[in-house]
Formats: structure tokens, sequence, C-alpha cells
């Protein structure tokens, strides 16, 4: 498990692997190997050590995914792809190429007409209603208008986010002050979120995103309300994230940031994939 | 779901009545008026329903036995009859006896014309005979009749029929009356709630991408109807209390009834109020929370 608060935070505490997250996390960290997900046989031509094949899993897995909506639109096409641990990701495409739909095929907004996704273990065709809130619990979610609750402090914005998993008060105390202190604003917990400037807001949504120590993080367009050096700043933080283990996930059309930072890109257009630079990439 | 959280949602259920208070204040309004019209519609059939009770009561048929049958004959026929099914009591009444109370009756001025009779009693043996159930009026009736040295009966067959179709048509439409008030009741808390949850929308939407599950989304939302509906509950019990205090001091003076005291009922009526509101809430909260979380159920990135 990748644990962003355990590698070199300038916080004093910092509590040993287990007990962090026997402390938050223990209901995820516990369900995540009791739904175990076996692909279909690899085509391995030499044999590998098991425990070399399951940090090989792919974290996310697309196999032959259309998804067409009620009215007609074909969102999403023949989508094969693998998202390994660990990467960071850029998805980039026009708008109406197929992005959102990706990433509501992630959380399970929606489901695909064809084909199998696999997120972190969990089947989206045969995942059980009442499993949902399981799978996202496994992913911090960065919205491009940062959805902050604009009656709640900073601090209460991001503590909603553990609540929602049952955490206890003191828990919450101590990981939303961590994750605070990560996006740089630790002395920002009693402002409300209007007090503060757009990169200041998604830093408080970033720090949503992480408190419950997700093992990926999907950011549809972080960028997108943010002015251009916010957004650099931002990117770097999800940089940060993702250089302590987490998975990164950014959706966004900003060629130039995507240039910049240098890292896997999948390109959809018109509902496919027309481009991916990453060797976990497109499995035909 | 953790205590914690029990805690927390509870709170936020309280919270929703708070931040909300002008629209909880119009809903415990509504409800207060609805409950108090049910109140007074128990409250009416619960003393028509006594008083009409007392009157049957009294509402007894006389058997006269035939002129043949000595007095002892009668005395254990009017056993007979009072061994039957459905029937309460049966009272035998001599001809002396019956004398006696024609004269009361006709009262003192008169009394003395019937002296001369005193020697030549053209009454005949009688008894007095009352009824457990009057839905059986007819058929036990019929049965008495049947009795050997039974002559004739007299009964006031309509009085008792009309008794029993007003006891029946008051507690039917106190039932419909309250009936109809709880669907009322629940339509409003439901758009309260409606209300609250819109307002909350963006919460919902993001305590879904945080993973939060239905029944998280859900409890504050029926702690809030459940609020509601106690609060109104134990209002209208304190309200109806006076509506029945002032009402019925007149009601008695003016017409010499006596009214059922409201300390039979006080406690049963701000108990059942009171959990009335509480189901009504969570049945008003159930119904406004699963079309929306049915609709959008899965959905948050859709909603801005």
């Amino acid at each position: 498990m990748n644990d962003i608060f355990n590698t070199g935070t300038d916080t004093p505490v910092t509590p040993p692997a287990a007990s962090a997250e026997d402390l938050i996390m223990g209901s995820f960290a516990s369900e995540e190997p009791t739904v175990p997900v076996q692909p279909a046989p690899p085509p391995a031509p030499q044999p590998v050590p098991a425990a070399v094949t399951a940090s090989q899993q792919p974290l996310i897995e697309f196999r032959g995914v259309y998804k067409v909506y009620d009215n007609g639109t074909h969102a999403l096409s023949d989508v094969n792809l693998k998202i390994h641990k660990g990467e960071f990701v850029f998805v980039v495409g026009a708008s109406g190429a197929g992005k959102s739909t990706f990433i509501k095929l992630l959380t399970h907004e929606e489901s695909p007409n064809a084909g199998e996704i696999v997120v972190n273990g969990y089947r989206m065709s045969s995942i059980r209603r009442r499993d949902v809130p399981k799978l996202r619990r496994t992913m911090g979610i960065v919205f491009q208008d940062f959805r902050l609750i604009p009656s709640m402090t900073v601090f209460e914005n991001v503590a909603f986010a553990m609540r929602v998993t049952g955490a206890s008060t003191r828990s919450i105390r101590k990981r939303v002050s961590y994750a605070l202190n990560i996006v740089g604003l630790g002395d920002k917990a009693r402002n409300l979120p209007t007090e503060l400037s757009g990169g200041e807001q998604q830093r408080v949504g970033l720090a949503r995103a992480l408190v419950n120590n997700p093992a990926m993080i999907i950011a549809d367009e972080p960028t997108g309300n943010v002015d251009p050096n916010m957004s650099y700043e931002i990117v770097e933080l999800l940089s940060e994230i993702n250089r302590r283990g987490t998975t990164v996930i950014m959706v966004t059309h900003e060629h130039q940031l995507v240039r910049d930072f240098g890292r896997r890109v999948i390109m959809i257009e018109h509902g496919t994939v027309v481009a991916d630079n990453g060797n976990g990439g497109a499995a035909r | 779901m953790k205590l914690s959280s029990i805690r927390y949602l509870i709170g936020e259920g309280f919270k929703n009545v708070w931040v909300h208070r002008f629209m909880s204040l119009a809903s415990v309004g509504v409800l207060l008026a609805c409950m108090v019209m049910m109140g007074v519609a128990i409250l009416l059939s619960v003393n028509v329903d006594t008083a009409l009770g007392s009157l049957q009561d009294q509402n007894a048929i006389v058997v006269f036995y035939s002129d043949e049958m000595t007095d002892e004959q009668a005395q254990i026929v009017t056993t007979t009859i009072a061994d039957m099914d459905n029937v309460k009591d049966a009272v035998f009444i001599s001809k002396a006896e019956g004398l006696e109370r024609q004269k009361e009756v006709l009262g003192s001025d008169y009394a003395a014309l019937l002296d001369y009779l005193e020697d030549d009693n053209p009454l005949p043996n009688a008894a007095q005979v009352t009824f457990e159930d009057l839905e059986q009026f007819d058929s036990t009736v019929l049965a008495i009749e049947k009795v050997q040295g039974v002559t004739h009966i007299n009964e006031q067959r309509d009085i008792a029929a009309k008794l029993n179709s007003i006891r029946s048509m008051i507690n039917n439409a106190g039932f419909w009356i309250v009936a109809l008030l709880f669907v009322i009741s629940v339509a409003i808390v439901a758009n309260t709630i409606r209300i609250t949850m819109f307002s909350r929308k963006r919460e919902i939407n993001i305590m879904k991408a945080v993973g939060a599950t239905d029944s998280f989304i859900r409890v504050p939302f029926m702690i809030e109807g459940m609020l509601l509906g106690i609060i109104s509950g134990a209002i209208s019990t304190g309200l109806l209390y006076f509506i029945y205090k002032a009402s019925t001091a007149s009601i008695e003076k003016s017409f010499g009834m006596t009214v059922v005291p409201f300390s039979d009922f006080a406690i049963k009526m701000l108990l059942g109020f009171m959990l009335m509101g509480a189901v009504t809430g969570v049945i008003a909260s159930l119904i406004s929370m699963s079309k929306y979380l049915r609709h959008e159920g899965s959905e948050f990135n859709a909603i801005t």
C-alpha cells in the first residue's frame, strides 16, 4: 500500500505504515485482497515468480471497452489499456473525445456496454451496488470546479471525506492536518473556501482526495479553473504525491503542461485511444 | 455503521432542521394543523362512542309472559333467558312490581288512580332483558320469542339499529379522516426534505464521490424527518389539551353531559402522536430519498 504520509513528510509524527493504515483505512486495506481478479491467462513465455506477477497486475485495466449512451452517442469504442501501480498518466483529447466517459467508467458512474474494466481488483461488469462506495474509497477524485462546500471550513471540507468512511474524530484531526500540510495549507484550516484563491481551493480539493490514502488519484481537468502559474503548482503537487507511490491519472487538454512534465500520455480522439506512449499501454 | 458515524449523522440531522429553520417551521406548522385535526376527530369519536355506548346499555327489551304461568314458573323462565347467548342480564318483574313502576311513571298525582287495580292486576309477569352485542339483536329476539311461556316482546329495534349505525359511521369517519391527514402529513414532510436535499445536492454528490454508502447519505434526512414529526406530535398534544379543556367546559355547562377526561388518554395520545410523527418523517424521507438515490445514485460528475 502506498502511504504518502509515511515517506518523508515534514510532520514530526510519522506512524508506521501498518498502524496508520489500520487506524484509518482498516476496512479498505483488508477488503482489497478479498476481491481477487484473475485476468485472462497472460501470454507468458517463461514462468514468472508469483510475487512478480501480483505486482505486475495492473491497477486499472480496460479490455475492449465500448460505451454508447442512450441518446446514441458513441463515447468510447474498443478501448484497451493498462495502468500500473505508481504510474503518472495524462489523459488528453479534445472536449467530447471521451475523456469524461473514461473517468465515469473508472468511478462506476457509468457502465460499459461491452468489454471489461478492472479497477483496483473490482470488476466493473459484476460489481455489486453496495461495493461501489468501497471502490470509490480506493480513489481520490479531484474536480475541475473544486467541489468544495462553501459553508464549511477548509478543515471540514477535507474531514468530510473521512467521516464518510466512519473514521474517528481523533484520526480525522490527525490525518486532515497531515493532508493539509502536504498541500501547504496547514495554516488555512480555519478559513472558508471563499477566502482562498482558485489555486488554493484546488489544493484543498487535492487534500480531500488524498486524505483517505487512496491507491489512485483521479484528477479531472484539475487546472481548468486555475490560473496558469498555479496550474504548474497543482501538477507539481500531483507529481510529489505520485513520487510517494500513489498512482495519478490526470485528464487535461493543456498540451503545454503535458509536454513540460513528460509523463505517459494517453490520447483519446473520437472515443478511441489514438496514442499511448506508455509501456503498459494498449494490449492489442 | 460505526458509533462515531452515527453520532455525526444524528448531529447532521439536527443541523438540517436548524439550517432550514423556516422550512422546518413551515412544515411543523402544517403538520400541527393536520395532527390537531386528527386529534379533534379522535377525541370526538371517543366521546360520541362512549356516550352511545352508555345509551346502548340502557336499551333493554321487555319480555311479557303468559298469564297462565305462576310467578315461580315465570322466574324459572327468566333464568333460562338470562342463560341464553348474547343476553347480558334478565331481570324478573312481577305483576306487582310492574304496577309499582307504572305508578312511578305517572307520578304521585295520578298514582292513586292505579290503586284500585291492585286487587285485580291486569299486567302480565315480565322481564327486562339487556343484550351484550346489539349486532345480534334480531336473532336473540327471535330466540327469546320461541321460549315457552313468552307471549310477546316489547322491543325498540329501530333505536338499537340507529345507535349502531351512528356509532360505526363515526368510527369510520374518524378512521378516514386520520388516514387522509396522515397521507397529507407524509407529503408535506417529504416536500420539506426534498428541499433540504436539493440544497445539499452538492454535498451529497461529494459524499458519493468519496465513497459514502446510500444509508450514510440517507440517515441525516431520516433524522430530520423524524425530528419534525416528533416536535409536531408533542406540540399538537399540548394544543389539543387546551382545545379540549376549553370546548368541553362549555359543553358540560350547556348540555349537562359528562365527557371523557383528557387525562384518560393524554399519555397515550402524546406517545401515539410522537410515534406517528416519527413514522411520518421516516416514510417521507425514504420517499424523497429513494427517488433521488435511484436516479442519480451513482452520478456525481454530471451535476455542478
